[in-house]
């Protein structure tokens, strides 16, 4: 986290409906990462705080990921401390679950699993989208 | 209408190009760009040290141009410019590197700054690869 240097203001407004669009496998760019890291940093504004993982991003929620294997930060792990920043609203695409053959056991069961046309009324409920 | 962009994309990508050409436009129509956020690798168009050859594109300038007409808010994302060594001469201090190289124009600050970029904004236009 890298809020410590920045304190101005937390609340702004009200607050908005923003939703994370997450599309990254976990561990081929560090983008997945630096999209936690953003999200983690969004928690502390007050904002009304989503996230969907879609496409490849879908990787990011398999159990039993062992990253330390390639000295990476284990995502699963990141993901698993969210509701420690208030942040429970997570979904996932079951299109995208379908396509890449990933069983709705092996991913957390904290996430709804939503078909496309609700995943679609997700995103068009939202003020902002921040895809990564 | 007020808008916001977040890059993520380095210099040999084709959409941090477009990042600029939309910029470019919107400002061009009369709207409001309140702050282009340059996160991840996008954090690499805050060096000053490029030297492209003179008939290809020096992006540096160009966003330093557009900054300077407009009045533009270019923040590079403080963590990913020290992961990627940019770094201004307080951050260069701060970890005693005997270089810094933040161009002009562009600042480094934290992620809150792209939270508060998107409220403020009507619209986040991200260029992410």
């Amino acid at each position: 986290m890298m809020m410590a240097a920045e304190g101005n203001t937390r609340t702004m407004n009200a607050p908005k409906k923003l939703l994370f669009v997450l599309r990254q496998a976990p561990y081929g760019s560090t983008l997945a990462k630096d999209a936690l890291d953003a999200i983690l940093a969004t928690s502390a504004y007050e904002q009304d705080l989503s996230i969907a993982f879609i496409d490849d991003g879908v990787f990011q929620l398999i159990n039993n990921q062992q990253a330390e294997l390639i000295d990476q930060k284990n995502i699963a792990r990141i993901l698993s401390a969210l509701p420690l920043y208030d942040i429970t609203q997570l979904f996932v695409c079951a299109a995208s679950l379908a396509e890449r053959g990933i069983a709705l056991n092996a991913i957390s069961e904290d996430i709804t699993v939503l078909e496309p046309k609700a995943l679609r009324t997700l995103l068009s409920q939202q003020d902002h989208l921040l895809s990564f | 209408m007020i808008f916001s962009l977040a890059i993520y994309s380095s210099l040999s990508a084709q959409s941090q190009d477009s990042a600029y050409q939309f910029a470019h436009a919107l400002l061009s129509q009369g709207h409001q760009l309140y702050r282009v956020f340059f996160y991840h690798d996008g954090a690499y168009q805050g060096s000053a040290l490029p030297c492209p050859p003179q008939d290809e594109t020096d992006h540096t300038a160009r966003w330093q141009a557009l900054a300077k007409t407009y009045n533009i808010d270019l923040v590079i994302c403080i963590a990913a410019g020290l992961r990627r060594g940019i770094l201004d001469q307080r951050e260069a201090q701060r970890y005693e590197k005997a270089q810094y190289n933040l161009a002009d124009g562009f600042t480094l600050s934290g992620l809150g700054q792209l939270v508060e970029a998107t409220v403020q904004s009507d619209r986040l236009i991200t260029f992410a690869r």
